[in-house]
């Protein structure tokens, strides 16, 4: 092959994730006969996010799976997909790609700070509360101590919500469950068995607090490198392979909470969200990123 | 330079090890009592990086860096000062090329910033790699210059 | 890569420090490489030291010191000897039982061995051990708390691996276990050997062991401490080692034993352990990232799995192609990088996949303590101050243990399953 793209992930070997980059990376090599070669790196081999994307700011040609907090960094707006209750669907995950407003983001991400976005359709559906007793309102959640990635945003979003945000490393947050040093942990279904939690949690709260939305990104100057009909193929297959893996996902998840219950775990769904979508908005006014919703939510024709 | 820079050196890397304990035991207490420092872990892993690049040369000075000596110690004085003279140069190319990209990164970085301490730039972190290998280039610079002063009077003595 | 390592074994050879051997065979990979720019080795560096888990290694090697300058460690000793003073070996058996305690508190064996090469080393010395041997011993020792848990390493395997990370501690346990008896076993076949005397002549009365053990207290009720303090839920794995530090100056002020130049002293000496050991930890990720680059360990493992049909000869082609890879690896990395691969092919085989992960964890861990790269190895010869071929020459008794062990392991997968079985 004339071009390798090194595609790193945090993710584990059999979270979907995995096998749809693979399968975007079969279907680029078919495509272009070969000359355009996608190696996927699970489990952050080839080291971790902020590392990856700022090697890839520098030409080095990996690839990295990231989320709006980590682009936050460098073009402030992306933090407000993180934000709390941001999106409700992934209907309208579809309706965002195609706004004139984050194509200027995305332009300037690539322009100034030379990141790439091939696509952001790549959902892993909505991140719960999990913790030892049921939550129905915010007043629930007050004096937990949550486990929360180190990100301001996140960190806002989860207090605005009521509880006290913990920052630590993903890989602590079993044992640190199992030894009470925190009372709960913020993830997606999909987290669950990768982890074993049934054995050091007990309830899944369904709050749909975040609709996790990740971006697939590389250096812009190596796809500037690419010719121009290679540049169409990979953000077309990386928006492909997207779609469907945020479909499978979102199927797996009935299976794994049959899963769950079978091993002990309570399902907590008869919540009423408009209360934690309210405590949300003070997350968004913190961060200084009320505007930018309200921009977006125009935009969209949303009224909320 | 001498004495009082590496007195610096030496200091500077036990405050940072302070620091670095010091913030991980608060950030447990804070967190055991319910009210977790959002900054602890980033502040304990950027004063540790400190710490490690400021040791790194007192290690050095102290001849704690281990090496095998299966080899060189069967040969005689000579090669063996010979061999010597050579790692050193090979290790001061090293550290110069490291000190000199160091710089380049810790510009290109300066956009990142800690994720708890989102005031706090990347940039003061990467400057530790530099500082630390232009102190170690300077131990090794030292080292050159004993080894080539025996070298030229090795045959007389 | 093949460049790279061969740069890297030439310079070893040649006498240059390991820790610059290994970032200059690491930086030759950036060189053959035109699409990485060589920003990234500082990059590499640097990204060692922001991994959170492994700042149990420099506080523990503080508490360590402390503990040394303080007071401490002398009561511990008082301690030892009116329990194990009549045995042949008596201060080399209670490394041992110390690192069973240990092994309920810490997760990592590097860090394990430095503290108890720091505490125990220099007052066996003084009692007649050879320095290497002390190294081996508490290097080798440091494997018993990889088995016991919390360990970090089967903590990655189980969650990379999709295996229950409860049921891999339950398992541990049994190895750990077995693993103390054997070091103890050892220890006293090698003391009639080599003449290590019992300090006493015949076993304390009542009285005097009361004495010695209310004298040293606070210094007995360290581990039990810390593992409580992790129990309630007060500091998760990588903050233990921080509170050790706290202990440690607390018990040394209630000893009356607390003055500013013992501190300073201590201070003093961490700061070049940790120059040692930290750098080189630094260093290594620099020759890692070609082979994950490269994909290297992906390769060589399919080719170990690929040669075998039988199970049993096939766990145990992985489990010699994992030793004779830990002599060059890194094992944390080791395990990061196999689990995904071996975890499909052990479930293919057939095999139980806590009893072959107990086992892939602490076979990788070995390679801690095997020549030419092992980082517990470097760490305890380093603080004990000998070479590696003096650690060798003392060592291979100890070497032989950990294989017996593990041979029986894997003949007799009851002494994993045993526990899980029970609890789960
Ligand atoms: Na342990
Ligand atoms: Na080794």
């Amino acid at each position: 092959p004339t071009y390798t793209l090194r595609y790193n992930h945090v993710l584990g070997p059999n979270h979907p994730y995995h096998a749809a980059l693979q399968q975007w990376a079969q279907r680029v090599s078919e495509r272009t006969n070969g000359d355009l070669q996608i190696l996927v790196f699970h489990s952050a081999q080839l080291g971790v996010e902020e590392d990856i994307i700022e090697q890839l700011r520098q030409g080095v040609p990996v690839g990295q799976n990231t989320d709006g907090a980590r682009l936050g960094n460098y073009v402030r707006e992306f933090g407000v997909f993180n934000g709390p209750y941001f999106v409700d669907s992934y209907q309208t995950v579809e309706r965002l790609v195609r706004l004139p407003v984050v194509q200027t983001w995305t332009d300037r991400l690539a322009n100034q700070y030379g990141i790439r976005i091939l696509c952001f359709n790549w959902v892993q559906g909505y991140r719960h509360f999990m913790t030892n007793k049921p939550i129905r309102t915010p007043q629930d959640l007050q004096g937990l101590r949550i486990r929360t990635p180190p990100a301001p945003v996140w960190q806002e979003s989860v207090r605005a919500l009521g509880a006290t945000p913990v920052a630590l490393p993903f890989g602590e947050i079993y044992s640190a469950l199992q030894q009470r040093a925190i009372d709960g942990a913020e993830l997606v279904y999909a987290n669950i068995p990768d982890m074993s939690l049934w054995e050091v949690v007990r309830y899944v709260n369904e709050t749909k607090h975040f609709l996790l939305i990740n971006f697939q990104v590389v250096g812009e100057a190596w796809f500037r490198r690419l010719p121009a009909n290679y540049r169409n193929i990979l953000t077309e297959e990386c928006r492909r392979a997207g779609q469907a893996v945020s479909r499978q996902i979102e199927e797996n998840e009935a299976r794994i909470k049959q899963d769950i219950q079978r091993r002990g775990m309570t399902i907590v769904s008869d919540i009423n969200l408009a209360p934690f979508q309210q405590a949300g908005l003070a997350a968004y006014q913190r961060l200084g990123i009320f505007d930018v919703r309200r921009l977006i939510y125009s935009q969209l024709g949303l009224e909320r | 330079m001498g004495q009082r820079l590496l007195r610096l050196e030496e200091g500077l890397a036990q405050f940072f090890l302070a620091l670095t304990v010091a913030v991980i035991f608060a950030g447990g207490v804070a967190r055991f009592l319910g009210r977790p420092l959002d900054w602890a872990m980033d502040l304990a892993t950027f004063a540790f990086a400190w710490c490690v690049f400021l040791s790194a040369d007192v290690a050095l000075r102290q001849d704690r860096h281990l090496a095998v000596e299966l080899l060189t110690g069967r040969l005689s004085p000579r090669w063996r000062l010979g061999l010597r003279l050579f790692s050193l140069l090979l290790m001061a190319l090293f550290l110069a090329l490291l000190f000199g990209y160091s710089l380049q990164m810790a510009y290109l970085t300066r956009f990142r910033s800690f994720q708890g301490i989102p005031g706090l730039s990347y940039t003061w972190v990467t400057l530790s790699v530099s500082v630390g290998s232009l102190l170690l280039l300077l131990t090794t610079l030292g080292r050159i210059r004993q080894a080539w002063r025996a070298w030229r009077e090795g045959p007389c003595s | 890569m093949l460049l790279s390592l061969g740069v890297f074994l030439l310079l070893l050879v040649l006498g240059m420090p390991v820790v610059f051997a290994i970032a200059i065979g690491g930086l030759v990979f950036f060189l053959q490489q035109p699409n990485l720019p060589l920003t990234m080795p500082v990059q590499l560096l640097l990204s060692e030291t922001q991994n959170f888990s492994l700042l149990a290694i420099p506080t523990f090697i503080l508490a360590g010191n402390l503990m040394n300058e303080l007071g401490v460690t002398q009561r511990l000793l008082r301690v030892a000897r009116v329990l194990t003073g009549h045995l042949r070996g008596g201060l080399a058996q209670v490394s041992v039982v110390l690192s069973l305690l240990m092994g309920g508190v810490s997760g990592s064996a590097i860090a394990d061995a430095t503290m108890q090469a720091r505490i125990l080393g220099p007052e066996m010395v003084r009692r007649g051990y050879s320095a290497a041997f002390v190294a081996a011993l508490q290097g080798f020792s440091g494997l018993i708390v990889v088995a016991i848990p919390p360990s970090i390493g089967l903590i990655l395997y189980g969650s990379i691996g999709q295996v229950s990370i409860g049921q891999l501690f339950a398992g541990g346990i049994g190895v750990g276990l077995l693993l103390a008896l054997t070091y103890m076993v050892v220890v006293a076949m090698l003391a009639r050997a080599r003449g290590y005397q019992p300090e006493l002549a015949q076993r304390p009365s009542a009285q005097e062991t009361l004495a010695a053990l209310w004298g040293g207290f606070g210094a007995v009720l360290f581990p039990v401490l810390l593992l409580l303090s992790l129990r309630t839920g007060v500091f998760v794995p990588s903050e233990v080692g921080a509170a050790a530090v706290v202990y440690a100056l607390l018990v040394g002020a209630i000893y009356r034993e607390l003055r500013w130049e013992r501190v300073v002293r201590a201070f003093r000496d961490s700061v070049a352990d940790i120059g040692m050991v930290a750098f080189l930890i630094a260093a290594s990720a620099l020759i890692g990232y070609g082979m994950k680059w490269e994909m290297i360990p992906q390769s060589l493992s399919q080719f170990l799995v690929g040669i075998a049909e039988d199970p049993r000869i096939a766990l145990a082609v992985i489990l010699l192609g994992l030793l004779l890879l830990g002599t060059i690896l890194d094992s944390t990395v080791m395990i990061i990088l196999l689990t995904p691969i071996l975890v499909p092919t052990a479930k293919a085989l057939g095999l139980d996949l806590v009893h072959f992960g107990v086992l892939v964890v602490m076979t990788s861990a070995l390679g801690l303590l095997t020549p030419p790269v092992g980082l517990s190895m470097y760490s305890v010869c380093s603080v004990m101050r000998c070479s590696i071929e003096e650690y060798v020459q003392e060592g291979w008794p100890l070497f032989l243990a950990v294989c017996l062990v593990l041979l029986l392991v894997y003949l007799f997968p009851g002494i994993v399953t045993f526990l899980p079985r029970l609890l789960f």
